[in-house]
């Protein structure tokens, strides 16, 4: 990492983290920062960030945004539009209440901004949530999240007592704003936390979109996120996150811990041309946790994009399923990295993975990686990945049935696509997908198939 | 042929079988019908020695040899044969390969010159015929994606070439259509021999229709309920257990 | 052979009783490595200029160089001063026929099953057996020449086809390549060379067996195989080594180059001492071995069966430059007790219309670990590059372990990957199974897996597909626990 950019974040991190939210919280920040000082960021020399190199992507001097910037006057391609939901808007990080909407909760729940809880006052449970990431344990590529626990300012708070089931789901939105003219490029850093108790349920959108329309060059803004995931014994998550980030960067890394029977169903769908890097790790801590991870990525022009799922079975009975389908563009790069570890007492348990990466662009790529690590011996493991094109035979038995050439190649491309969202099972999200998913603007019906 | 006394058989803390009282002579076939949760598997499975059951107390015996100290393998040499209800699936080895290791194995434990390729192929063709399992099939791993039917008539043709001298058949009729029953009755009629001696477990009277039991025995909590000719699994038929068992308990009470 | 192979195997049987080492007058150079010790192997094996050259260019290559650490594995550091590179038996002038062979060191082969009275010979395949550092015996010499194929060790292809040595050497596995393989090149002492002429089929199958004897001696073999256009060979090499109690070297490198329409099928069948019960003791192999598929449609395939070994660390590697060239792996690999075994492969796709074909099978018993780490690249200009992987693994108990780490990368937009593994074990009603059918619970593991191990198993030669089996089936005794 260059001095320069180094001495930047030291700067910002002095002016800033006296305002930051949390007074209490402060020495934490300053342990968080200077492990990143230390550790610096991570690059290629590290397996997971291999084939996505964060420094290439970032301008010597990003500015925190520092400042709540305006909320841009119309919320683009809102994704839950017409559905009843609660939703907290994040703009360049920070909390914009006008845009926000919570309705009446049932009692014993918090959704309320991270700022917000912060400034409430020392709350030993989020102390503890906060801290359970993999820099704390001393972990070599964790210096985002080091830098995120120093600097963020806010982002979703979600408590769910024990029993308590949320009807409404919960979208938590964050924007980046169009950058200001001749201004420096900025950097926002999001911290989402969502905690299950025993037998709780409840259903959260995580979206991100950028004002900036996408050009050339490096990008213009750096998103760095992290979300926290905790569900207690039986509790059950569905979880969805959404990237529609075309000139920021964004590194996004995702824990979550299940209990004894918990379920997560967490599912993920990005695209950029730019850079994005969507790390997922799931610690299965009790019997009979059951996660299931879908992502489809794409993308186009230089982008580059990666989905690392990393599932960790550390008890009898536990069930993963990671299944991941990317579509590459242009000269763009896919990248895959998934592992499935099963430690020593998890036997009796069930893994699969799997991979399919298609390459459209002439000069795409894709690299995928998909590791199993077994230590118990009673287990049924599975993965596969495959790499490949558009099958010109099918394209041309569509055209045959009277599709042009384009047609005919965005319903194979929406074919391949369908595998993944199939298994999204989020039917509130239909029609955003429909309009966003590779392929699209051809919706089954519009082709009179059903 | 075999002599089972007293036999209590638990599953871990339960105890299924509560003191069995068998005898099958030499060439006889033995009906053991009963309803679900009665024990039958049990039965079947303790003689052959599965694990996951234990002893609490009785015997058996084959030919005069203590059959329960025995290991699976020394029961088969000692000419045991049990007929899976579920048999397993085992990719990577033929059905053949296994049935040829399987038969070398029994004839080097009775001293006898292994068979070559060559002359166990000859054998299976010339044993197997009747259960009709088109030779493709037996070349594919041990019943792998073979239908129920095509399980059981595999089932026949092992038994048919390992040649043993009691046969325990669990459920073998269970989930076969008509002509699957059929090929199975035919190859179990086929193998009835004075030296040869058959326990068929069995929920329904439909394969004894076909293959005609000297003894039936009723099977019911654990305990031999009844026994009796080919006609009880007939009263079964008509009038099902929970009526059986009934007049059975009313037997009793009216001796006492 | 399968007489050879079946003596072999109850030498093996008997709780590898080929620990033992032969007492004979051995020349072994002090330990440690320096340009001096490099100039007296040179001198003493008579080398042209040009070789010792490029040791020397080798060695300084290796002392800038940093020895490689892989996170899989676990084994205590070498010290590269404290090994003895050089150790030839004492003989007369070269042996013209078998009478002339130092009859101790005959001994030596008969124990390890090498017999190699006329009898043996009779039964078709040349045995170049490599006692440590020097060739002693090759046999079929004549019989090969005669169909023009060059066999023999490495040390006499130097002497007396040096211009073929000098045109291949280091053009697979550039001294450069990795720190091993710089070692090797700067200190090997011999190997075997083999020259197929274009349009020749090898009447024979080719074998090796290598022995490492005194202690502290590295094994540093050096092999190369050339076949032209529309060749074919067939490779056979089987190691065997005796008990000892501090680790021992191994670092091999292997070179194959195939030219049109040519084949090299290179299968090796390798029982190490695997460090007892408890890990000690045992050997390190760390080998370079890598096939360039120079020509258009040429083949390469490694077929490996590995069992033993304290510390492996090797992966036999395509290079698929000719256009629609293919490279095959095929990998058994068995690890007990305290076992760790890191294999794979890496098939390298240049050249268009290139195929691959990756299929591992690891056995992991007693607190043996397997790990298969594979690398398939095709590169920008691989056009319609396929591949096929299949990679499982077979857990015997609690304790042991597997890793399964592909690596991907597809730079051209027609290539195509198909990767697929699986981890499973055997299933008590499997066994069960089986038992009930007669076969005792030994017959039954080994039953199921060699089912397990099949597809690569077919690959062997059929002789050493016996002697695997029963290498399996020796390795698997008592794993069960």
């Amino acid at each position: 990492m260059s001095a320069p950019a180094l001495q930047a974040f030291d700067r910002a991190f002095q002016a800033l983290h006296r305002r930051l939210p949390g007074a209490w919280f402060r020495e934490r920040r300053a342990t968080a920062f200077r492990y990143f000082q230390e550790a610096g960021f991570p690059g290629p020399e590290l397996e997971g960030w291999r084939y996505t190199d964060p420094r290439a992507w970032l301008r010597l001097e990003l500015e925190p945004a520092a400042v709540p910037v305006a909320a841009p006057p119309v919320l683009p391609d809102a994704p839950l539009e017409g559905r009843e939901h609660d939703v907290l808007v994040f703009v360049g990080g920070h909390y914009c209440a006008a845009r926000s909407r919570v309705g009446a909760l049932p009692p014993g729940v918090r959704l309320a901004p991270l700022c917000q809880v912060l400034d409430a006052g020392r709350d030993e449970i989020l102390a503890q949530a906060l801290d359970d990431l993999p820099f704390v344990e001393g972990g070599a590529d964790a210096g985002f999240s080091a830098l995120n626990t120093a600097l963020f300012n806010s982002g979703l708070f979600l408590r769910v007592p024990d029993g308590v089931r949320l009807e409404r789901p919960v979208h938590v939105w964050h924007l980046e704003p169009e950058a200001a003219a001749g201004g420096p490029p900025r950097c926002a850093h999001v911290r989402n936390l969502c905690l299950l108790g025993r037998g709780a349920a409840a259903c959260v959108y995580e979206s991100y979109s950028s004002a900036a329309a996408p050009g050339s060059g490096a990008p213009k803004s750096l998103v760095n996120s992290v979300t926290q995931l905790r569900l207690e014994d039986a509790a059950e998550l569905r979880h969805c996150k959404l990237l529609r980030c075309d000139a920021a960067a964004h590194l996004s890394y995702s824990c979550a811990q299940l209990g004894t029977r918990a379920h997560l169903h967490s599912c993920y769908f990005g695209r950029t041309e730019a850079l994005a890097r969507n790390e997922l790790q799931v610690r299965l801590l009790g019997r009979a946790a059951r996660a299931e991870l879908n992502g489809l990525y794409s993308a186009a022009g230089n982008g580059r994009h990666a989905c690392l799922a990393m599932v960790r079975h550390l008890q009898r009975e536990t069930r993963g399923d990671a299944f991941y389908r990317g579509i590459l563009y242009g000269a763009a790069h896919g990248i895959f990295h998934g592992a499935v570890h099963i430690e020593e007492h998890a036997a009796h348990s069930e893994a699969t993975q799997s991979n399919a990466n298609l390459l459209i662009g002439e000069r795409s790529r894709a690299y995928t990686r998909p590791e199993l690590h077994i230590h118990a011996d009673e287990v049924q493991c599975r993965h596969g990945a495959t790499v490949g094109r558009l099958d010109d035979a099918s394209a041309a038995y569509l055209q045959s049935r009277g599709l042009d050439a384009v047609r005919a190649r965005a319903l194979l491309v929406r074919a391949f696509a369908a595998e993944a969202m199939e298994r999204f099972r989020f039917p509130d999200l239909q029609d955003w997908l429909e309009r966003h998913v590779p392929g699209g603007g051809l919706s089954s019906g519009a082709l009179g198939i059903a | 042929m075999i002599e089972i006394r007293q036999l209590q058989v638990a599953v871990g803390e339960q105890l299924i079988l509560r003191g069995v009282d068998l005898e099958v002579g030499a060439g006889e076939v033995h009906a053991v019908m009963g309803p679900n949760g009665s024990g039958k598997s049990t039965l079947a499975h303790v003689l052959a020695g599965m694990p996951g059951y234990t002893v609490r107390s009785g015997q058996a015996q084959l030919r005069g040899v203590d059959l329960l100290s025995m290991e699976p393998e020394e029961r088969a040499a000692a000419g045991l044969f049990l007929g899976f209800q579920y048999p397993v699936e085992i990719p990577g080895i033929s059905n053949l390969q296994l049935l040829k290791e399987a038969l070398n194995a029994l004839r080097l434990r009775r001293s006898e010159k292994p068979l070559d390729a060559v002359e166990f192929l000859a054998l299976v063709r010339k044993r197997g015929r009747f259960v009709r399992m088109p030779e493709e099939l037996l070349r594919r791993g041990v019943n792998e994606g073979f239908s129920g039917g095509e399980k059981k008539r595999n089932e026949i043709l092992q038994m048919a070439v390992l040649e043993p001298r009691l046969a325990i058949l669990d459920e073998t009729d269970s989930g076969l259509d008509v002509d699957a029953l059929r090929i199975v009755a035919e190859g179990i009629n086929a193998l009835r021999t004075p030296g040869r001696s058959f326990l068929l477990i069995t929920h329904y009277q439909r394969l004894l229709q076909h293959v005609e039991p000297d003894r039936v025995h009723i099977l019911s909590n654990g305990r031999i309920l009844c026994s009796g000719g080919p006609e009880l699994a007939r009263a079964v038929e008509e009038q099902g257990y929970e009526q059986l068992e009934e007049e059975a308990s009313v037997d009793v009470g009216s001796v006492a | 052979m399968a007489q050879q192979a079946e003596e072999l195997e109850n030498v093996l049987r008997k709780d590898y009783a080929a620990g033992f080492y032969t007492d004979i007058e051995a020349d072994t150079a002090p330990p440690g490595l320096s340009e001096e010790i490099i100039r007296r192997i040179s001198a003493r094996k008579e080398e042209p200029e040009w070789l010792l050259e490029w040791r020397l260019r080798a060695y300084h290559g290796w002392l800038k160089m940093r020895e490689p650490r892989w996170a899989a594995l676990r084994y205590q550091p070498i010290d590269y001063q404290a090994i003895s590179y050089y150790s030839a038996p004492r003989t007369r002038e070269g042996p013209s026929s078998l009478d002339e062979v130092d009859p101790k060191l005959l001994e030596t082969y008969e124990k390890l099953g090498i017999p190699l009275h006329e009898q043996k010979l009779l039964s078709g395949v040349a045995v170049d057996a490599v006692f440590d550092s020097v060739s002693v015996a090759t046999t079929f010499k004549k019989t090969l020449a005669e169909a023009g194929v060059i066999f023999g060790s490495f040390s006499d292809a130097v002497r007396e086809h040096p211009e073929l040595v000098r045109r291949y050497l280091g053009t697979v596995v550039p001294p450069g390549d990795n720190f091993f393989a710089a070692l090797n090149s700067a200190v090997f002492t011999d190997g075997s060379f083999c020259f197929v002429p274009a349009g020749v089929r090898c009447p024979m199958e080719l074998s090796t067996y290598f022995r490492i004897n005194a202690s502290n001696t590295g094994q540093f073999e050096r092999t190369l195989i050339v076949v032209e256009d529309g060749g074919w060979v067939s490779y056979l090499e089987g190691c065997t080594a005796p008990m000892r109690d501090e680790n021992q070297l191994h670092a091999a490198v292997v070179e194959l180059v195939a030219l049109d329409d040519a084949e090299i099928k290179y299968s090796t069948v390798q029982n190490w001492y695997p460090g007892d019960a408890n890990g000690v003791g045992g050997i390190y192999n760390f080998v370079t071995k890598r096939g360039e598929c120079r020509g258009r449609r040429s083949r390469i395939s490694w077929t490996q069966v590995e069992t033993g070994s304290a510390i492996t660390w090797k992966y036999p590697s395509c290079v698929l430059r000719g256009a629609g060239s293919s490279g095959k792996f095929y990998s058994i690999a068995v690890t007990r007790n305290y076992q760790q075994a890191d294999t794979g492969t890496k098939m390298v796709h240049i050249g268009p219309d290139t195929t691959s074909t990756i299929i591992s099978k690891g056995v992991s018993a007693g607190h043996g670990s397997n790990a298969y780490r594979g690398l398939v690249r095709m590169g920008p200009r691989a056009r319609n590059a396929r591949n096929y992987s299949c990679c499982d693994s077979l857990l015997m108990n609690k304790g042991c372990s597997a890793h399964t780490m592909p690596y991907v990368e597809v730079q051209h937009p027609s290539g195509c990957v198909e990767h697929e593994a699986s981890t499973s074990r055997i299933a008590e009603d499997q066994l069960y199974y089986c038992r009930q059918r007669g076969l005792s619970e030994e017959e039954a593991v080994n039953l199921i897996v060699s089912g397990f191990c099949k597809q690569v198993i077919k690959e062997l030669p059929m002789e050493f597909a016996v002697e695997a089996r029963k290498l399996l089936a020796v390795t698997l005794e008592g794993a069960l626990g």
